[in-house]
């Protein structure tokens, strides 16, 4: 597959031109289901969260701005969210542990560990190791899981003053190094 | 309420990013992105560093029907927006907030407010109850919007004199409250933000020095917000957008 022009497949779809969303479903439908799918766990939901986050791209494309940012860095924000808003509308603490095991309990990767072989990974993965496992594990189960504050302290069995402290300090840490 | 510290800033956009606000706490950021290009730069920064880490695992298979679902329920969606410009109250709830200062969608319903335009100057001497002793150089329609950031339809109408005078006119009903006020902001530098024209007095006028009239162009944005009644105390909109919209040039020609 030819490389993708996020910015100007985003900046069709502003202007209503149907291929510039089908080239972006072309090209990062499978990535987007997988970071959804990561958050939500199930393979409907999943598909409805893709699903919502298209026709979100296609309305929302018009508020795109190349110099605010990348464009796949922009879709990967409104599939997040949809994602997010549906974990924590669905009160995800009842279901969790039945999805988990249901869809992906052995094939999760670790992120961390991902990183550390991607190919646009090696500079997150260093500014990450120089942080505490715990603090890197609150950032990861946050951004990459979707954990809230209360989630990720009661599967680390930390208290929620801690994981918000840590929140802050990872994130300033992690600002310093990756500018 | 968004921070001013810069380190504040940058942690307050990586808590958005990784999804770590409550609803409240998301949805002002939402709003603030709109018109704070520097929280924008902070977000975007957290979006494009922490990609890798989302990116790292791969790709999921998708089923081979789902963008035929998608496609179909586009067209639906684009009728919905269409029908828009002729009902406004029924254009569908999106939180398409963040950029609006900027968003050509604006662009467009303002101009196919066009005709509408033509109706209220019709009706405008009268109702601005002013001598025509200095002639309009830019009028803008503003949207009303609600608390969730959608438009339903022209609020607030702009008239924008030659010689600086700023008359307003509403279009919708509306009652800021016991101690609050409403007041007009513009954008011309996305850099510095928006910059207030002053509180909107009951019926009255504003006038602008000739130096601040020289920085308002075509297509440029006003917004009004809901302030404390003396104005914002802190330079910068703190209440919620009301109405917003652009500049447009009065045509030369008389009625």
């Amino acid at each position: 597959m030819e490389p993708l022009d996020h910015a100007s497949a985003l900046e069709g779809c502003a202007r209503g031109d149907r291929a510039s969303l089908r080239r972006l479903y072309e090209h990062e439908a499978g990535f987007l289901l997988a970071v959804a799918l990561r958050i939500v766990r199930r393979r409907d939901v999943a598909a409805d969260v893709l699903h919502d986050a298209f026709l979100d791209i296609w309305m929302r494309a018009e508020t795109f701005d190349r110099r605010r940012g990348a464009g796949r860095a922009w879709i990967t924000t409104i599939v997040r969210h949809r994602a997010l808003k549906h974990v924590r509308a669905a009160g995800r603490e009842t279901d969790l542990d039945a999805a988990l095991g249901a869809e992906i309990a052995d094939d999760t990767p670790d992120p961390f560990a991902a990183l550390a072989t991607s190919q646009d990974g090696a500079r997150l993965h260093g500014c990450l190791a120089q942080l505490d496992a715990d603090r890197r594990q609150v950032i990861l189960l946050a951004y990459v899981d979707g954990l809230s504050q209360s989630e990720i302290a009661e599967r680390l069995g930390t208290p929620l003053g801690t994981v918000k402290a840590w929140v802050r300090r990872s994130l300033i840490a992690l600002k310093d190094c990756l500018s | 309420m968004i921070p001013s510290e810069p380190e504040d800033r940058d942690v307050l956009a990586g808590e958005y990013v990784l999804g770590l606000l409550d609803t409240a706490a998301m949805a002002e950021v939402e709003q603030a992105l709109a018109l704070d290009a520097d929280l924008a730069r902070r977000v975007a920064f957290w979006e494009e560093r922490l990609l890798p880490a989302s990116a790292a695992f791969g790709t999921a298979e998708v089923d081979p029907t789902q963008w035929a679902r998608i496609e179909r329920d586009l067209a639906t969606r684009r009728q919905a927006v269409g029908r828009t410009t002729i009902s406004p109250p029924s254009r569908p709830r999106y939180g398409a907030v963040r950029a609006a200062w900027r968003s050509p969608a604006l662009w467009r319903a303002t101009t196919a407010l066009a005709t509408a335009a033509a109706i209220l100057l019709a009706i405008l001497p009268s109702r601005l109850s002013a001598p025509a002793e200095s002639p309009t150089r830019y009028f803008a329609i503003l949207q009303s919007r609600d608390a969730a950031g959608q438009e339903s339809g022209p609020g607030w109408l702009i008239q924008i004199a030659r010689n600086g005078t700023v008359r307003s006119l509403p279009l919708a009903e509306v009652r800021p409250g016991t101690g609050r006020s409403l007041q007009l902001w513009t954008l011309w530098d996305q850099a510095r933000g928006p910059v207030s024209l002053g509180v909107l007095p009951p019926g009255g006028a504003i006038h602008l020095p000739p130096e601040r009239l020289e920085t308002i162009g075509d297509g440029q944005l006003f917004e009004i917000t809901l302030e404390p009644e003396a104005g914002s105390p802190i330079g910068r909109p703190t209440g919620r957008i009301l109405f917003i919209g652009r500049a447009k040039g009065a045509a030369t020609q008389t009625l």
